[in-house]
Parts: C-alpha cells; sequence; structure tokens
C-alpha cells in the first residue's frame, strides 16, 4: 500500500511546490536568492527585489487594489515621483508606483508593483538610493514584464 | 537687367537678414522645472554660481525658487546639471519662442519713425512759431516711440541671446511617513522602512 501511495505523493508535494512558486527572470545584474516562500534577487550594491504572492481577498481587480495600496500609502506620507505606470506581464496587465522616500542622509526611490489574478494578488517590490535606483530601473522594469503569477 | 540685378540684390539681402547667421539664434527659450532638493539654500547658491560660471546671472535667489539668464548655447547642460543637483527631477517643461518677426516688426517700427522723424525736422527751418510748436510736439512724440520700439528691441536680443529657466526647488520631507492601519491586512506590509531595515534576510521560509 505504501509503495503504490509514495509516487503520487512525490507527485502531489510537486505540483504544490510548483503551484507556490512565482516565475520571475531576475533583473539583469541581480543575484537571486534560492528557498523562501517568496522570490527574492538582489543587486551587488544592495538593491533589494522581493515579489510574492497574496491571496485575492475580496476578490477583486487591478484597479480596485492599486487604488487601495496607493491610497494607503499616501495617507501614510509616501510621495509619489510620478501616476501610476501600467505594463504588461504575459497576459495579464499590472501596475507599478515609484516611491521617493528619506532614510538616513540619502533619497531612496521605491517602487510597489501589482499584477492580479482570480486568485492571487502578485506584489513586487524593490527599493535602492535614488543613484543605484536609476542604473537598474530599466532592467527592473523589464523583471516586472516577466513575472508569471499563479492564476 | 540693372533692375533685375537690383531686385535679385534686394532678395538676397533680405534673406540674409531674415535667417539667423552660423551660431546666432532666434529662438527665445524658457525652461520650467521643479527639482526635489535635501538642502534647497544650498542648491540655490549652487545653481546661481554655475550660472555665473557659465556666462549666466541670477534674476532671483531664494529658498525656494531660482530664475536664471543663461548664454543659450548652455540651456542643454542645465539639464545635466539639475539631475546631478537634484534627488529628483519632478518637472521639466521647456518652451520656446521664435522672435524674428517680433524683432522684424520693432526694426520696422523704428525705421519708419526715424524717417518721419527725418521728415518732420526737414520742416522745421520752413515752419513759423505756431508750426514749429506743433513739429516740436510731434518730434517728441516720435522719439519717445523710437524710445520705446528701441527698448523693445534690446529686451528681444537679449531673450535670444539669453534664455531663461525658472527652477522651483522642493525641499525632501526628512520626517518620516506615519505607520497607519489598513483595512487590508496585505497591505499593512507594504511597508519600505521594513522592506530595507530586514533586507531580504528577514524573509518567511
Amino acid at each position: 500500500m505504501r509503495r503504490v501511495l509514495l509516487p503520487f505523493g512525490v507527485a502531489l508535494m510537486l505540483l504544490t511546490v510548483s503551484c507556490s512558486r512565482i516565475s520571475v527572470v531576475p533583473p539583469a545584474g541581480f543575484a537571486e536568492l534560492k528557498g523562501g516562500r517568496s522570490y527574492r534577487a538582489i543587486s551587488p550594491e544592495g538593491m533589494l527585489y522581493r515579489v510574492r504572492s497574496i491571496k485575492n481577498e475580496p476578490q477583486k481587480d487591478l484597479s480596485f487594489w492599486g487604488d487601495a495600496l496607493e491610497n494607503h500609502l499616501r495617507k501614510e506620507g509616501y510621495r509619489s515621483s510620478a501616476d501610476a505606470q501600467s505594463f504588461e506581464s504575459g497576459d495579464r496587465e499590472g501596475l507599478y508606483y515609484e516611491w521617493i522616500l528619506p532614510a538616513g542622509n540619502e533619497s531612496y526611490l521605491y517602487l510597489t508593483a501589482l499584477i492580479v489574478t482570480e486568485r492571487t494578488i502578485t506584489l513586487a517590490e524593490a527599493a535602492a538610493p535614488h543613484p543605484v535606483f536609476t542604473q537598474y530601473r530599466q532592467a527592473l522594469l523589464d523583471s516586472l514584464t516577466s513575472i508569471r503569477p499563479r492564476r | 537687367m540693372a533692375l533685375v540685378r537690383s531686385a535679385l540684390l534686394l532678395a538676397i539681402l533680405a534673406a540674409v537678414f531674415i535667417q539667423p547667421a552660423a551660431g546666432q539664434n532666434y529662438l527665445y527659450q524658457i525652461l520650467e522645472a521643479t527639482v526635489l532638493v535635501a538642502d534647497p539654500d544650498r542648491s540655490a547658491d549652487e545653481l546661481e554660481l554655475w550660472a555665473e560660471n557659465n556666462g549666466g546671472y541670477a534674476l532671483l535667489t531664494s529658498s525656494d525658487r531660482v530664475v536664471l539668464r543663461l548664454p543659450f548655447e548652455q540651456m542643454p547642460r542645465l539639464r545635466s546639471k539639475l539631475e546631478e543637483l537634484s534627488d529628483y527631477v519632478l518637472d521639466l517643461s521647456p518652451q520656446s519662442q521664435d522672435l524674428r518677426e517680433a524683432i522684424l516688426e520693432t526694426v520696422a517700427k523704428i525705421n519708419s519713425r526715424q524717417e518721419v522723424l527725418r521728415q518732420t525736422l526737414a520742416l522745421l527751418d520752413q515752419a513759423d512759431a505756431k508750426g514749429t510748436l506743433a513739429i516740436e510736439k510731434e518730434v517728441l512724440t516720435l522719439i519717445e516711440e523710437i524710445e520705446q520700439h528701441t527698448a523693445t528691441l534690446q529686451t528681444l536680443n537679449l531673450n535670444r541671446t539669453f534664455s531663461r529657466a525658472e527652477i522651483s526647488l522642493r525641499y525632501l520631507e526628512q520626517t518620516l511617513p506615519e505607520n497607519i492601519p489598513s483595512s487590508f491586512d496585505w497591505i499593512n506590509g507594504v511597508d519600505f522602512y521594513t522592506f530595507i531595515r530586514r533586507g531580504l534576510a528577514g524573509e518567511e521560509r
């Protein structure tokens, strides 16, 4: 009985792992970090990049969650450098925001990006001091378009 | 034949007058910019110094605004300077206005008044006392108009030589955003400071 169930168990485990992973192409020049529930990568300068999934509950669309996130961060005092920008991620549309924030004696740029499917909200974040961020901005935007969230 | 030659010569001269010569500029360039800086006073001083070192000058310098006049050749360099100086260029709006028509119109107005003035002055010798007073009045009006148009021409020439840059300096607030709870749980987890403080090390496994 045990021998019979083992292959099914392994198959089920592999299926669960593949479903929990988000497919992301790392930004050029970034090193990927293995393990963890979210996708993580880091640049040689220490610029952080993280992509994670959250359950889409209550089930709403990109516009709703984009507004909810933007309103909340603005209420907290975040200052955006521009209006929300859209991007294509496969057949999905995403939205990203860039926020300017002080930390220590430097100005940081903090990117928050959202892709919404029926079941999940995929959130990407990246932050670095202004000169480092601008150096990697294009690579980061390219990586956003490579995100394939769980359906 | 001589008439045709003269006409051609006139046409060439007119074309030479209307077209800007090499190195000349007939565009009045205005750049409005809003930049985010950590120290507005220091940035204002630095912009003023930079303008002076590049052949320009500051019309106004305050903690939140700098108005510069710069040789038109330096305008492309100003953009680079603003990017270098500021933490973020929030807005950059270049405008330009072709001054050739206005210059030609003003020159024509001056020339016509000078011609009328010359003719009016020629009448002075033949005029009686009453006529002399009327001519004097006319001459004063013409001189005043010529002075006004000459001033306009000088302003136009200044504008084509020196571009204008109006730079608003915004202070990057050093106060940290407040932590206000959201009604949506996952949004409470979106926080820049937690993100950079914990880095990627504090990731759940």
